[in-house]
């Protein structure tokens, strides 16, 4: 008997019996041992991080995640805090400087790009809600926690909800991004949130389902470039007890409810490390790979993670042209100074929605239209995929283009207002103290110079990549090489128009 | 249970011990300074607190935290001028009054549409 992912059609993983031959791809038609991302990486390398002993057993400790909750909690503290005391000035605030200055920049540069949903296995908005679901801060409860834990309805087992919680922050950014009680409000929200789903709900069913934040580190968790799986499968297959899925009493069962022994994406994987624990076998592990591996992986695939990749893309062209473009007028609109500004602000939410949940994908939809209409001329006996496939399958060549636009315009958060963070270390709520010596240190913009030459490169590997993944895709959908590479064309003229939008914000 | 503990001490540090450590501080921080002023507009409530009392003869030493834009403060019949107030910054501000009485100080920069509203009372008691 082996244990395989069922079609998840309710969207959550279940054990269950089946027979998996081993020729079965994940990525369909596309044969990992001979693609190569950009013609260079070949897609199936890999290298396991966790194989000195030292790492395993750091990883497997169950202090290991604590101990980072009780850092980053000491830090979110003092932001929670920073809302209600102490300056009301966004650049001198430990709310705003840490949370979207050293937070975002950490997330965007290193966290997401090369450790995948890293940041949510140290995250502490939901540890206070999962200690209550647990009764337990480190340890293992061998009975039952505080805690309903039903079942996350059906109907609402899709990524909708996260893009919804998305939007809902990106439109208010403006508020949120300068004034800490802003941010103070919205995490102080989400932690109360988070406690509320975890007294009701099982397991990590808040972060799964509707953290706004978890939604789009799921989907650009599939580029990543490191990823938690198992490593032999026939351990697996003969092992009976499913420990990662049911937990054993060295760990949970997987608390993102997941089969993490049949994981083939990133998108719910949120890096707590429990199935290395839980797994008598010792088969987990952690191993780096190319950037974008899971891109291909032709399951699981729903529409609201491709609305979470229009979404994602179009608020990083949004928020460049409301923040750093010429458009004042914009800019005024968004930041909801009084409520006499709630008309303004309201033409802001239509055009931050038109142009993220509506304009791109109606673009969206007519380059796959084309990709269809020209691959099945160019070769009738193609297999027709169908309109809904092609959409949805081409929509994830616009995460590598998406993150690196989010890469880009993050160092146009980081180079001019990086040097706040100095003074915030030692002044973290304006009131004037010292308290490591660098409260004086001046604002400093740095490498703002160079900032350009920085995003341009970033933008065309985003391009490059979303070329690459493009192609695969191609091949992926209409098999006939002839029909894919017709097919690709409208996605290339596509990406590469809105890529030369974003150039033309970020320094045009 | 030693584990969990040793663990519950430490959430406790976090989320209870270290906020009361910083007010703590700020009190104690607080205490090298005769007042602490917060300068906002006077739509967000001009300068707090705005009657400030201190002693003749004795010297005063005033923290300015600027809270949103750039403000001045002037007690023309002392003859003192602060001529900035940066946000999120501190200004402090040392003098000696000499002479008893109760001194209008104001903002000094056309600050916001009622700035002629951010104004406040210091009041000088006679020394001993």
């Amino acid at each position: 008997m082996s244990i395989t992912h069922d079609e998840r059609e309710d969207g959550v993983s279940k054990p269950r019996p089946a027979q998996r031959p081993a020729s079965v791809s994940p990525t369909g038609n596309l044969d990992m041992s001979r693609e190569r991302f950009l013609k260079v990486i070949p897609a199936d390398w890999r290298f396991e991080i966790t194989r000195p002993g030292p790492v395993r057993s750091l990883l497997k400790s169950r202090w290991f995640n604590f101990t980072l909750f009780i850092v980053n909690w000491a830090a979110f503290a003092l932001i929670l805090m920073s809302g209600v005391y102490g300056t009301a000035v966004g650049n001198h605030s430990i709310g705003i400087v840490f949370v979207w200055i050293l937070w975002w920049s950490l997330l965007m540069f290193l966290l997401l790009p090369f450790t995948a949903r890293f940041w949510c296995g140290m995250c502490p908005l939901p540890t206070v809600g999962e200690w209550l679901q647990r009764l337990r801060f480190v340890g293992k409860n061998p009975g039952g926690g505080l805690g309903l834990n039903a079942k996350w309805p059906k109907r609402l087992r899709t990524m909708w909800i996260a893009n919804a919680a998305f939007l809902t922050v990106g439109i208010f950014s403006g508020v949120i991004t300068t004034r800490p009680l802003a941010t103070t409000v919205m995490l102080g929200g989400i932690i109360l949130l988070a406690v509320v789903l975890h007294a009701v709900f099982e397991k990590r069913t808040f972060c799964r389902y509707l953290c706004p934040v978890g939604g789009f580190l799921g989907l650009y968790s599939n580029f990543s470039a490191m990823e938690i799986r198992r490593k032999d499968f026939e351990d697996c297959r003969t092992h009976r007890t499913k420990e990662c899925f049911a937990g054993s009493e060295k760990g949970y069962g997987c608390p993102w409810l997941e089969v993490p022994m049949n994981l083939e994406r990133n998108t719910y994987c949120g890096f707590c490390f429990e199935c290395m624990r839980s797994c008598s076998k010792d088969n987990m592990s952690i191993r780096l790979r190319p950037f974008g591996t899971d891109l291909l992986v032709d399951r699981h695939r729903e529409l609201g993670e491709s609305w979470k990749a229009f979404i994602m893309l179009g608020a990083a062209g949004m928020y460049s042209a409301t923040m750093m473009g010429p458009w004042g007028t914009v800019k005024k609109w968004a930041n909801l100074s009084s409520f006499a500004g709630v008309p303004d602000f309201l033409k802001f939410v239509a055009l931050f929605i038109g142009v993220t949940a509506i304009g791109l994908p109606l673009v969206h939809a007519l380059a796959s239209h084309l990709s269809r209409r020209l691959a099945l001329r160019h070769d009738p006996g193609v297999e027709d995929p169908g309109f809904r496939k092609t959409f949805l399958n081409f929509s994830y060549a616009l995460v590598p283009l998406g993150l690196m636009a989010w890469v880009a315009f993050s160092f146009a958060i980081v180079l001019p207002s990086g040097s706040y963070v100095l003074p915030v270390f030692s002044d973290p709520f304006g009131l004037g103290w010292n308290l490591f010596g660098t409260a004086h240190i001046p604002w400093t913009p740095v490498g703002t110079g160079i900032m350009a030459y920085l995003q341009v490169p970033t933008v065309l590997f985003g391009l490059a990549y979303a070329i690459d993944v493009a192609w695969k895709l191609a091949r992926q959908t209409f098999v006939s090489r002839g029909a894919a590479a017709v097919a690709a064309v409208p996605q290339v003229v596509y990406l590469g128009l809105v890529s030369v939008g974003l150039l033309w914000l970020f320094v045009g | 249970m030693l584990r969990e503990g040793v663990a519950a001490l430490m959430v406790l540090a976090v989320l209870v011990g270290l906020p009361l450590a910083v007010l703590r501080y700020e009190k104690a921080f607080a205490s090298r300074f005769t007042a602490t002023i917060w300068a906002r507009t006077a739509e967000r409530g001009g300068f707090q607190p705005s009657e400030i009392r201190v002693r003749q003869g004795e010297r005063v030493r005033l923290r300015i935290i600027g809270d949103d834009v750039v403000h001045g403060l002037l007690i023309p019949e002392l003859g003192i001028a602060v001529k900035e107030i940066k946000p999120g910054e501190e200004t402090i501000l040392e003098f000696v009054p000499e002479k008893p009485g109760e001194f209008l100080f104001f903002c000094s920069v056309l600050c916001s549409p009622l700035h002629g509203r951010m104004n406040g009372r210091l009041i000088v008691e006679p020394g001993t």
